[in-house]
């Protein structure tokens, strides 16, 4: 593990340790784990603050979790959705609650670690204990009656007319945007940004034909993909994705090879600073219910997300290259005010 | 259409055993008194509930949530009856007219009508839902940006009509109102406006707060300010309702519904925007327009049969797209994606059987809020015959507990406080919330789809009056404008003086 | 009927004297100069040239437009309130409806302690309203017609404090226990 905790060699090396890492503890059930900790029994209920809409890709998978996370603590788990400010306000009055353990919130790590160079939230992710569950993949797709039949067509339709390809994400700070930029400046392409108010409104601005093409996540594509009304081309990354009830989705890095994007890891995040056996009852609790839990395997394979749990160190490694490489993009982009260098965040 | 019939036939007999009446009668129970509850939303009710019925089998649980969801905006029309706050947002049309008649001593009759015109409109809901829902496909998805700014702007032209007797100061409020909503982080790339540097003030006004402080606390204040204790409005009359008068008013029952069942498919236009339109075109087309405010049955029964019919039609666009129409429908929908139900296109390949379950479940609310309104409801109204002196700083007790509800922030206690205090002294100078509010509503959808259209039109301002839907959405609002141009209404009149005569085949006064 | 003020606050009749030239012009005026402060603030705002965004989405954009339309509304206000004689009927807005404005004050007063005060201070929200409750109540009991300056008997602030921690338990455990709504 302790190669873990210092970054040696190349950011790629990081990655590929991390991951590896992160399957091992997956597929060894915590081996090494604090399996003798005190009990965590909560008095009173827990409140998950959401700091998106309710409905949306962070609430459904949170509410799931909670769910899940009721059976085994045997304590109600409230979800208060606390919108606003791209995420910071839920997650500020979490960080500004007591240290007790009742106060968690969660949702997507690079959107956690991207805060405090946007200049919203003063916080890193290493000020969390987090506790994932899925990954999610963001897919390009278009319009069912698009002219562009494969990825390779679409980019050669933005080369052809730059900057007139629009493509729909749900905003600036959105993970379908961060993974367009990654394919522009890959493909050497430039596109037009149109900014939804959310995952799923950008994906049906696609499927209504609004917009020419969209890079939100599969999880919100899922059913519409599954319904014919919505045709992907590639899943953004170098692995291809399955989903369920439609089959396999091709890796980008088929069309642009060498292509590598990192994956967006969710979950539950608890701050540091909370009594020692809340931590410990979790981490338990994640790699004896969590991680076989039927709930959530079900749920990934039906969003078209991997199921991934993790806790403590690795996820912070496994989920550490999403956060570079939003914060990077956003800083580059002129939308970050502080440099990520300045806030421990290197360039990937 | 047949095995379509034969499963909705199964759906209905699956719910008639006692469990799922239970169920179905307690679901709307709860929704009925956090409805009466100034400030409590149907969203608040549907999110606490559907976190309390998660150990319950699926279709037991969406009962309880749809029956809540119905119950809630029935229960906002008691308050907004007797009380002259509206229980939820959608209840806010329902204030003047049945307020109007409670202070005339028919508070029966109108709470009478609230019950008969909520059981006839979700009747006709729960027919389009069944006829619709399968069928729908692309109703929702030919909507763009350039319709929903339309949309939006529309509304607010509306608003300056819709109550009071002064457009110019409607028009006003419209106005404040999509400016407030216009504070906060933008929705288009999370840039802060009218901000002040002030953290919390980056996460915008909501909506809830707004309307507790609109509403509730200004309402708290115009009662308290008036040193004589007034009259409380008595129950005298039977609260039995008058089916009679919705067949006398069948017209404005047939239109609102339908009205109603057209803004619930509309993602992000609320309930109240049902009531409001509803209420708008019975007003437009009445013999009567001046009894409008003042306790028309005609306007009672329009904004109750619009925001009734209203949580059928939110449903549509939810099962049917996966796109909940409303802030409810959006926590219904994330309470069927728990219990493993994914609503969307896939729906009626996968489980088409829930389409005519939730069919079924929306008739059982309408005959679990029938019973309620015909059995419960003088126990219901204890709350109100306490004195006002005892009861309004209850109930401001109630505002803040309501206003802090939804996100849990003190902002919102803040914000509700301040907007309560702004209402109390603009309502003494004869200005109407409601305009603020619809602005409010609608302040977002014509930020981000004007910005977003001019994106797609790389700046051309064509396709804003040249698509379809677009060309009747702008026709329409500039009309609504024109009618208060003096010339112009001077000249519609000339020209429909022949036409009423041809029509009426008897000589028309001129007005 | 003396319930027509109620009816008043929600749908003013037409016979009401809420078109006061008066309050007109000057409501006007005090439009306009919001919309001006809007306007300015909006051209003033980032054009977020350095994010490379389409010019035609900047944020000010429809915050302009919005003021722009006030500041025309606004002055119709004006020039209607001017054209009907505002500059010279001052007290024209007499007669409308009595408000007492001491007890106006003490209600906000009351609630403005209440929210700002007493909530989310630490103190457990059953005490904080139980205190609000039983002191809003004496207070207005006391103000109500005829009872100015009159010392509250014992039994009416038994009474009060009765209706207070009342209502603080019962509201606090139903929300906190059943609905599970998070008190401040």
């Amino acid at each position: 593990m302790k190669h873990l905790t210092h970054v040696s060699g190349s950011a790629a090396e990081f990655t590929r340790r991390a991951v590896l890492a992160a399957t091992l503890l997956a597929v060894v059930p915590w081996a090494g784990g604090p399996a003798a900790a005190a009990d965590w029994k909560p008095t009173r209920p827990i409140n998950l603050i959401v700091p998106w809409a309710a409905g949306g890709a962070t609430d459904q998978v949170l509410r799931v979790v909670a769910s899940e996370l009721e059976k085994s603590l045997g304590q109600t788990i409230v979800v208060i959705n606390q919108p606003g400010a791209s995420g910071a306000i839920g997650t500020k009055s979490a960080l500004d609650a007591a240290r007790d353990g009742y106060v968690w919130t969660g949702g997507a790590v690079q959107d956690l670690g991207t805060y405090e160079t946007l200049g919203s939230v003063k916080t890193r992710v290493a000020d969390w204990n987090l506790f994932l569950c899925v990954a999610n993949v963001p897919v390009l797709s278009v319009p069912a009656k698009s002219e562009a039949k494969s990825a390779a067509e679409l980019i050669a339709a933005m080369k052809a007319k730059p900057g007139a390809v629009k493509v729909s994400t749900a905003g600036l700070t959105s993970s379908g945007h961060a993974a367009m930029d990654t394919i522009a400046a890959a493909a050497g392409v430039t596109y037009r940004h149109v900014a939804y108010d959310g995952g799923n409104p950008a994906v049906v601005a696609a499927t209504a034909g609004e917009v020419d093409a969209t890079t939100q996540l599969a999880s919100e594509q899922a059913d519409l993909i599954r319904g014919k009304m919505i045709r992907p081309l590639a899943a953004v990354g170098d692995k291809p994705l399955d989903l369920e009830g439609f089959g396999r989705i091709p890796a980008l890095s088929d069309t642009l090879p060498g292509f590598k994007a990192p994956l967006s890891y969710y979950g539950i995040f608890v701050p540091k600073g909370v009594p020692a056996e809340v931590t410990e009852t979790l981490t338990r609790l994640w790699a004896e219910q969590i991680a076989k839990s039927e709930a959530l395997q079900a749920f990934a394979q039906k969003r078209g997300a991997l199921f991934a749990p993790s806790t403590g160190e690795a996820a912070q490694a496994v989920a550490f290259p999403a956060v570079q490489a939003n914060a990077w993009s956003l800083f580059d982009s002129g939308k970050a005010k502080v440099s990520p260098d300045t806030v421990g965040i290197p360039r990937p | 259409m047949l095995t379509g019939l034969a499963q909705l036939g199964h759906a209905y007999l699956s719910f008639l055993n006692p469990l799922s009446i239970l169920f179905g009668l307690g679901g709307a129970l709860v929704g009925i008194i956090v409805g009466c509850l100034p400030g409590l939303s149907a969203t608040l009710c549907i999110a606490l509930l559907t976190t309390m019925t998660i150990k319950l089998p699926a279709n037991d649980a969406i009962l309880i949530l749809v029956c809540s969801y119905v119950g809630t905006l029935y229960g906002g029309s008691r308050t907004a009856i007797l009380l002259n706050i509206p229980g939820t947002a959608a209840n806010a049309a329902s204030c003047a007219d049945g307020h109007a008649l409670a202070l005339r001593g028919e508070a029966g009759r109108a709470i009478g009508i609230a019950t008969s015109g909520a059981f006839t409109s979700t009747l006709i809901g729960v027919l389009c839902l069944a006829a619709f829902t399968p069928v729908l496909g692309n109703v929702a998805l030919s909507f763009g940006s350039f319709e929903f700014f339309w949309l939006a702007l529309f509304g607010v032209t509306m608003s300056g009509t819709l109550v009071g007797d002064d457009p110019l100061k409607g028009w006003l409020m419209g106005l404040l109102g999509l400016f407030v909503a216009q504070i906060g982080q933008d929705g288009l790339y999370a840039h802060d406006r009218f901000t002040f540097e002030w953290d919390q003030l980056s996460g915008g006004i909501a909506l809830i707060p707004a309307l507790v402080g609109a509403f509730g606390f200004a309402e708290i204040l115009t009662t308290l300010a008036r040193p004589k204790e007034p009259k409380l409005v008595e129950l005298k009359d039977s609260v039995l309702p008058r089916f009679r008068e919705v067949v006398e008013h069948w017209p404005t029952v047939v239109r609102s519904g339908l009205i109603g069942v057209f803004t619930g498919l509309m993602p992000g236009v609320g309930e109240d925007a049902g009531a409001w339109m509803s209420y708008a075109a019975a007003k437009a087309v009445s013999k009567k327009p001046e009894e409008f405010g003042k306790g028309s049955i005609d306007g009672l029964m329009a904004a109750e049969t619009g925001d009734m019919a209203s949580i059928p039609g939110h449903i549509i666009p939810c099962l049917a797209l996966g796109i909940p129409g409303s802030a409810p429908s959006a926590v219904l929908m994330a309470a069927m994606i728990l219990h493993g139900i994914q609503p969307g296109p896939m729906m009626m390949i996968e489980h088409p059987e829930f389409v005519y379950d939730v069919v079924a479940m929306t008739t059982l609310a309408m005959f679990s809020i029938l019973v309620f309104g015909l059995f419960l409801v003088k126990p219901l109204l204890l709350v109100l015959r306490v004195k006002r002196t005892i009861l309004m700083p209850i109930i401001f007790v109630l505002c803040t507990i309501g206003a802090f509800a939804t996100a849990s922030r003190l902002f919102d206690v803040y914000a509700m406080l301040v907007i309560g205090i702004v209402a109390f002294f603009l309502r003494g100078k004869g200005y109407q919330m409601a305009p603020f509010v619809l602005g409010l509503v609608l302040g977002g959808i014509l930020d981000k789809n004007l910005r977003r259209g001019l994106v797609l039109s790389d700046g051309a301002i064509e396709p804003f009056f040249t698509r379809p839907i677009s060309m009747v959405l702008a026709a329409a609002t500039i009309f609504t404008l024109l009618l208060y141009v003096p010339a112009f209404k001077a000249g519609l009149r000339a020209l429909g003086r022949p036409v009423r005569r041809l029509l009426s085949r008897r000589p028309v006064a001129d007005g | 009927m003396t319930e027509v003020p109620d009816a008043a606050a929600v749908a003013p009749p037409a016979e009401t004297p809420h078109r006061s030239p008066h309050a007109d012009l000057w409501g006007g005026v005090a439009w306009m100069g919001l919309a001006v402060a809007i306007l300015v603030a909006s051209i003033r705002m980032d054009r977020l040239a350095d994010q490379d965004i389409n010019p035609y989405t900047i944020p000010g954009l429809l915050p302009g437009l919005l003021s722009i339309l006030m500041l025309f509304f606004g002055s119709m206000l004006a020039l209607r309130g001017l054209l009907a004689g505002g500059l010279r009927q001052r007290f024209a807005a007499a007669g409308r409806e009595a408000i007492a404005p001491g007890r106006t004050l003490l209600v906000i007063g009351l609630c403005a302690a209440f929210d700002v005060g007493l909530v989310g201070r630490g103190l457990p929200f059953w005490a904080a309203a139980a205190i609000f409750v039983t002191v809003a109540v004496l207070a207005l009991e006391r103000s109500g017609e005829g009872r100015i300056g009159r010392r509250p008997t014992p039994a009416a602030m038994l009474k009060a404090a009765v209706i207070g921690l009342a209502t603080g338990g019962a509201v606090t455990a139903l929300f906190q226990e059943v609905f599970l709504v998070h008190l401040p």
